[in-house]
């Protein structure tokens, strides 16, 4: 008895001790944390919406098909609504694929980001990739800093491109080789393909059914 | 388990051999989940690596100073005692620098964190680092602990390094990302799938025992 409530006292005072440095390093990362999600939204939000200026806050409207969507309002410079962003997630062949969608005012797509996806690297990863010509270094400058080493502005993945243009209807998965238009498939790597195409379609189909959502407060 | 048995007793001695002499992945064969899984790509390597050996560098000097002090301090048959809660404690350290790493590369490198997920809340469980602290950290100095557990994440993530350069190479034709070869190069995909990794690591380990053979230093501890 004696024996277990000291080894139960010991290993409360680590525990203690461990729990009172965690309460601490929390307490320096979280404003960080914050910062670098905010940052990374804004990015986000001028990748997907080109045109836009200024941007809201996060705004939330029901669907018609039942359950409510996430958007983001993007302002041009004139002040008038230029085209919106929401948020679309489904899973991929390993792992969630989420993206951040841009759609102007007519219904058309005006850009995808993916937000986060750990596929498989040299298949569905590619989903990602951009052309040649990065150096080694302002890769490795991104990894840490989340901006790029050189000045140049950073290139757009080919296969994210496809989909600026197009109506939700015109966004169908065609064959890597396949002609004609549409979004063509990551070789090797139709399953990812498949979600991603899939989640922006349903997104930015459901989103435009609702109707052009009204004007909402911003800046 | 006496780790540098046959092994010089020297400072140089204690960091180095988890470099090459033990190395964790390739000769005592630990960590092999992580391995595996982040050797996709160099960058996620070194990302890895660093964060593995900062977690065995904490959990090790507090390990060692915990440990020490106890067993300065209560008669041998009350630290016996402690002895049997041993494994909890270390756990709990363990677990607290994982966090403290997975809260500081979300703060201050938040790509690299997104890229590797999952693998650095795992790091707790990597079987290298709570090995480490049974078998070195308790029973030594804090000094030669911290130099093993440099030594050890070193050799780790070297191994992840070698691991993921043949794989990156060789499935992707990149390395950190960047092209390496002319448009004509076509990567080999199973590098970057599963069986790449069982087969770049099988090959490799193979390497490090030829070695070892070759030096008639056959003795694993």
């Amino acid at each position: 008895m004696r024996e277990t409530l000291r080894l139960g006292a010991l290993l409360a005072a680590v525990c203690a001790a461990s729990g009172l440095a965690l309460g601490f390093v929390q307490r320096a990362t979280q404003p960080r944390i914050e910062q670098a999600a905010a940052r990374e939204l804004a990015e986000s939000l001028a990748v997907v919406l080109p045109g836009a200026a200024g941007f809201s806050g996060a705004r939330e409207r029901p669907l018609p098909g039942g359950g409510s969507v996430t958007f983001y309002d993007g302002y041009g410079a004139d002040g008038r609504i230029a085209g919106y962003a929401l948020p679309a997630e489904r899973q991929g062949y390993q792992s969630p694929i989420r993206v951040l969608v841009g759609i102007a005012t007519d219904g058309t797509v005006t850009g995808v980001r993916v937000l986060s996806q750990a596929e498989t690297p040299g298949l569905g990863a590619r989903i990602e990739e951009t052309e040649a010509g990065e150096s080694l270094w302002a890769r490795i400058g991104l990894l840490f800093g989340g901006r790029g080493g050189g000045d140049a502005p950073s290139p757009r993945p080919w296969f994210l491109e496809q989909y600026a243009g197009l109506r939700a209807d015109e966004i169908v998965l065609r064959g890597p080789a396949e002609s004609g238009k549409g979004i063509h498939a990551v070789t090797g790597a139709t399953i990812t393909s498949r979600a991603l195409t899939d989640a922006v379609r349903d997104a930015v189909g459901e989103f435009m059914r609702a109707g052009v959502p009204e004007e909402g407060r911003g800046g | 388990m006496s780790a540098a048995r046959g092994g010089p007793e020297g400072a140089w001695g204690q960091f180095s051999k988890g470099v090459f002499r033990l190395n964790p992945i390739f000769v005592i064969i630990l960590g092999l989940c992580p391995a595996l899984a982040v050797s996709v790509s160099v960058a996620n390597a070194i990302g890895m690596g660093a964060a593995a050996t900062f977690v065995l560098l904490g959990s090790t000097l507090v390990v060692s100073s915990l440990m020490g002090t106890l067993r300065r301090f209560f008669s041998p048959p009350l630290y016996r005692q402690v002895q049997r809660i041993r494994i909890p404690i270390y756990i709990v350290v363990i677990a607290s620098f994982v966090t403290i790493v997975d809260l500081v590369m979300h703060a201050w490198a938040p790509a690299l964190h997104a890229r590797l997920g999952i693998f650095v809340p795992l790091i707790v469980v990597n079987c290298i680092i709570l090995g480490r602290a049974e078998a070195f950290a308790s029973r030594h100095g804090v000094g030669a602990s911290l130099l093993d557990a440099l030594g050890m994440g070193l050799g780790f993530t070297l191994a992840l390094c070698l691991l993921s350069a043949v794989r990156e190479l060789l499935g992707a034709g990149r390395l950190f990302g960047a092209p390496v070869f002319g448009p004509a190069f076509r990567p080999a995909l199973v590098m970057t799938l599963a069986p790449g990794a069982l087969i770049t690591l099988g090959l490799l380990m193979g390497l490090f025992r030829y070695r070892r053979l070759r030096r008639g230093d056959d003795g694993l501890l």
